[in-house]
């Protein structure tokens, strides 16, 4: 597949630690990214250096092979599509007109692309920005950013504030980006949704990436949860011993057994003749919680 | 070019802000218009010149003063009308790109194919369209105003025309003041400055012409540059105190769109 846009160890410092540090992302043609992080990690940061809006301290962006900057972006713009954060028009303006005047910016005849999203994203365009609800003005950036049906989609948390019925139709219209052959960069704080639709998963923290990998390999290496309802707490601090599990919990009726080596573990309990326990499917919302759990007590330690 | 588009987009947005403007203008010069005749009849010689000169710098008005259309506009009018459009300069300065920095319209013009410094010249281009306009209907209209409501056979057209034309070229050194402070600080402490800098330039103009008040503190203020003493003497603007406007406008713009080429934007 393609590589459409490439960063190579890009830095935006702000002091204090807060920033965005060798930052090194990838996208592919055909390819959904999931960019995930807790607030403040470097997400935002990240995405406005890919688009043009602050530039880095260090590092090279390439879009479409071209080495990228602030000053020189606006040459492959009509090829990306940006979706900020927080979505701002000209408030007098309705949807309808601040589509046309996209459209006559972008110089591109797209007025059937942006009707036919309004109507699927069941948007009222006769009405004025700030007449809006926070997610039909969430609708009218997504509308502003997909209607050229650019090759780089750099979305910052493009399902918020939308109900899940409009969620369910704008990861529609990311697929079919996707079948297209866009690569996406997409951020969320919402895992289930980064598992549904993504290809690779970013996860930033502090400003650094801390996991970089496809969804399935994340999964796969991610820890798996054993749950049993009966075993000799001797058993659990041998399991323990010989790093077998990463951690346990004692619940009233069961106990969690936290491991990265399924294997390992089944072969241990067979072993003890312990038969009876369930194995649950990993998700990305486990994993990731789990891994800032790991990563903040390696911090502390 | 994406620019133009820029431009006409920017333009369509100010007509109502322009027209209203110009109205506020209109009805300003109808009612001094209709004052003229008055205060020529109850003001005599001896009143004015019992004002003394000092007062007299302070009006921008002499002997003649109610003698004349000309100077009587060049005394009343063509001040308040010369700081009111520089504060409103100064203010569209400020939002032209500080103003999109801070409601983060600016993503709309950030995510086209045109430069950074093509989005700064556009949003002048745009505003000073604004200024021509608005300056040529006002002028007109104050001209019209005069002519009509007044008693004096026969006024210049020269005059009216060098009184705005040199108001315009003030409109667009704030502006271009306003546009560089809006890149270079936060927009709220620009619009503060860039509104505070041309209050107070205007009351040192004034103020200069009086005895015992430091004379350099004029030539800070833009308002001097205009020189009204000497329109309403020559019935033409002074071009090397334009030129100071143009040149001084030419540096700001410079600054301004090499400082928003090189500026992050958060948003």
């Amino acid at each position: 597949m393609t590589i459409l846009l490439k960063t190579e160890s890009i830095t935006k410092d702000f002091g204090e630690h807060k920033g965005a540090f060798d930052i090194d992302i990838e996208l592919k043609s055909g390819e959904i990214t999931g960019f995930i992080g807790p607030n403040g990690a470097g997400k935002t940061t990240t995405m406005l250096m890919i688009a043009g809006f602050i530039a880095p301290d260090s590092g090279v962006i390439k879009i479409l092979e071209s080495n990228i900057t602030v000053q020189n972006i606006y040459n492959v713009m009509p090829k990306i599509g940006f979706l900020p954060g927080e979505i701002s028009f000209d408030k007098n303006l309705t949807a309808k007109q601040i589509f046309k005047n996209n459209q006559s910016l972008l110089q591109i005849e797209c007025s059937s692309k942006w009707m036919e999203l309004s109507k699927y994203l069941d948007l009222n365009i006769n009405k004025k920005f700030e007449e809006l609800s926070l997610g039909n003005r969430k609708k009218v950036g997504i509308v502003n950013t997909l209607m050229h049906e650019p090759k780089i989609l750099i979305l910052d948390e493009p399902s918020s504030g939308l109900d899940p019925l409009i969620q369910q139709k704008l990861f529609k219209l990311l697929n079919d980006a996707k079948e297209k052959g866009s690569a996406i960069l997409l951020s969320s704080h919402v895992l289930s949704q980064v598992q549904t639709i993504c290809d690779n998963i970013i996860m930033i923290k502090n400003g650094n990436i801390v996991i970089k990998d496809t969804k399935e390999n994340i999964l796969n290496q991610s820890l798996k949860v054993f749950r049993i309802e009966k075993i000799n707490s001797v058993y659990v601090e041998e399991l323990e011993k010989n790093r077998k599990i990463e951690k346990w919990e004692q619940h009233s009726n069961e106990i969690l057994l936290y491991t990265k080596d399924a294997e390992g573990v089944v072969k241990y309990l067979t072993s003890k003749e312990i038969y009876s326990f369930y194995i649950d499917k990993p998700n990305l919302e486990d994993t990731f919680l789990k891994e800032y759990e790991i990563n903040n007590n390696n911090t502390q330690l | 070019m994406i620019w133009q588009q820029i431009i006409k987009i920017e333009v369509k947005k100010k007509i109502k802000s322009c027209i209203i403007w110009c109205i506020i203008w209109f009805g300003m010069a109808l009612m001094m218009a209709s004052m003229f005749d008055i205060l020529q009849d109850t003001i005599d010689q001896e009143f004015m010149a019992s004002l003394g000169q000092d007062l007299m710098s302070l009006m921008n008005a002499d002997l003649d003063y109610l003698s004349k259309v000309e100077k009587f506009v060049g005394g009343e009018f063509l001040t308040f009308y010369a700081m009111t459009a520089g504060i409103l300069a100064v203010i569209m300065g400020v939002n032209s790109i500080g103003g999109r920095i801070y409601d983060k319209t600016i993503t709309q013009l950030a995510t086209k194919k045109v430069s950074r410094t093509g989005i700064y010249i556009s949003q002048l281009v745009s505003n000073i369209i604004y200024f021509v306009v608005s300056s040529i209907a006002i002028g007109i209209l104050t001209y019209f105003s005069f002519y009509l409501l007044s008693s004096q056979d026969s006024i210049s057209i020269k005059y009216f025309f060098n009184a705005f034309a040199v108001v315009l070229i003030l409109e667009i050194a704030t502006f271009s003041l306003g546009q560089m402070l809006g890149v270079l600080i936060k927009k709220n402490i620009a619009q503060s400055a860039g509104v505070g800098f041309v209050v107070i330039t205007w009351f040192f103009d004034s103020l200069s012409k009086l005895d015992g008040f430091p004379e350099f503190l004029q030539y800070i203020s833009p308002f001097h540059y205009l020189n009204i003493p000497h329109i309403n003497k020559y019935f033409v603007l002074n071009q090397p105190d334009s030129l100071v406007l143009i040149f001084t406008s030419i540096v700001m713009i410079t600054i301004g769109a090499i400082a928003f080429n090189k500026k992050d934007i958060y948003i």
